[in-house]
């Protein structure tokens, strides 16, 4: 691990893989985010969207990658897709709950008051959703780091992924573990000192409820 | 501009389907500027009334037209503050602009200036109901629709409010549409009184209370000159 840390090597490989993850993560989280609240909120839609849901929820993450491999080719686009629609169904599902649970008797009241559409989701609709995201987001961080190291170690040419396949194929386990458990520390350090704090920031108000 | 309100036919439908017609034919009008009391045995359509004012229920035959620029205010039934923002926070996401000193002066008058961090959470339903109140008045409205705003207040807390109510609604010459099963609360904001009956629900009597022609009098009028006939209207079963 020193050598691999002096060299340079290990937080190269550690920060692509990280870029990885942010970037898959953002994307799931956005889309699934949408995905969610439109279905939460429009019955006619849920109707529609609802069994595609199901099939990508039950379709394994593994054949979802390599379609995206075969489909659009050995690219950062298809890995970071593969990963993003992997995490997605789990985001949807959360987020439509959130948006059955809106409370109707605030949003008439802004609506009573005529409280601009950008106000009234800033203040009434979006701190509702906000312990849901942030639910979402530390459910949804754990599931995505692992499966950007699978989609690193099938098609990508960098990454702790990359680097887990070859300590594989050499048997070197001081390889693997210099690679696997500084990655995990960071995860951890993520979740434990940003994602954690914030679900209990979205929630606080909860604190408060008779 | 005058609060027209004319509903030609209005049907709730329950969960089983079944619809029933709860208005045929009701017509009431309010001058700008006035107060008028709802009053009706419960169930008979008052607060469903107010919804169809509100604009929160289009569901019907007929039409609505408001005074002024229809802006409006409400106090509902149940005092519907956000649960994650603080009693300065719920006044101010309906009145950004209520400058710190007007913010300060209107909790005070409502009794409420020790509460202004306190989330909903933290307050008794009588509070909470004081801060919806606090909410309607912090917003400049045409209109202001009070749904049995009183209801848990103490006796005392009640009078005063309902003052700061009678005085804020005539000072800044709204409309006021109240429903309420008290007559007292009628008696003390309104200057025209409404006698919703029978089903489905007609109007049963207007009255106007004399000392509050033209609605801008702040001399409240003597209970023993009202009360009596007022009474006589909100039972109109008994008649």
């Amino acid at each position: 691990m020193v050598a691999e840390a002096k060299s340079g090597a290990l937080l190269a490989q550690n920060l692509i893989t990280l870029l990885r993850v942010l970037a898959s993560f953002s994307l799931a989280m956005l889309a699934g985010t949408v995905l969610g609240v439109l279905m939460g909120r429009h019955p006619a839609f849920d109707r529609f969207a609802d069994p595609l849901l199901v099939i990508l929820m039950n379709v394994p993450a593994l054949v979802i990658i390599i379609l995206a491999y075969i489909w659009a080719g050995l690219g950062e686009g298809a890995a970071i897709a593969a990963v993003a629609l992997n995490k997605l169904p789990q985001t949807a599902v959360t987020m439509r709950e959130g948006a059955r649970a809106l409370d109707p008797d605030v949003a008439e009241m802004a609506q009573v008051f005529k409280v601009p559409l950008w106000r009234s989701w800033r203040h009434c609709t979006l701190p509702q959703l906000a312990p849901y995201l942030a639910a979402a987001a530390r459910s949804g961080l754990s599931l995505v780091w692992k499966i950007v190291l699978v989609v690193e170690l099938l098609g990508r040419p960098n990454g702790v992924g990359f680097e887990m396949g070859m300590a594989f194929q050499l048997f070197d386990l001081r390889l693997l573990f210099a690679y696997s458990i500084p990655f995990i520390a960071i995860m951890l350090a993520l979740e434990g000192f940003a994602l954690r704090p914030l679900e209990q920031y979205a929630s606080r108000w909860r604190r408060h409820a008779a | 501009m005058q609060l027209e309100i004319r509903i030609d036919q209005k049907k709730l439908r329950n969960a089983q389907g079944a619809e029933r017609v709860i208005f045929q034919d009701l017509e009431l009008s309010l001058p700008s500027g006035w107060s008028g009391a709802l009053l009706g045995p419960s169930g008979c359509g008052k607060s469903t009334l107010l919804r169809m004012v509100s604009g929160l229920d289009r569901d019907f035959i007929g039409e609505v037209t408001l005074p002024g620029q229809g802006r409006m205010a409400c106090a509902f039934q149940e005092p519907r503050l956000l649960a994650w923002r603080n009693v300065e926070q719920n006044i101010r996401f309906v009145a950004p602009r209520l400058s710190e000193r007007e913010l300060i002066e209107l909790l005070e008058r409502f009794e409420l200036g020790g509460h202004a961090k306190h989330f909903p959470g933290e307050l008794s339903l009588g509070l909470a109901r004081r801060v919806s109140l606090a909410r309607a008045m912090a917003v400049p409205a045409d209109v202001v629709l009070l749904d049995e705003p009183f209801a848990s207040l103490d006796d005392s807390m009640r009078g005063r409010i309902r003052s700061e109510i009678a005085r804020q609604v005539q000072s800044a010459g709204a409309t006021v549409l109240l429903v309420t099963h008290d007559i007292d609360d009628a008696h003390a904001i309104c200057g025209r009184v409404f006698t919703l009956a029978g089903a489905p629900a007609s109007l049963r009597s207007v009255v106007d209370l004399p000392t509050y022609a033209g609605n801008r009098s702040l001399e409240f009028p003597s209970k023993t000159g009202c009360a009596a006939p007022l009474a006589a209207l909100a039972s109109p079963q008994r008649k």
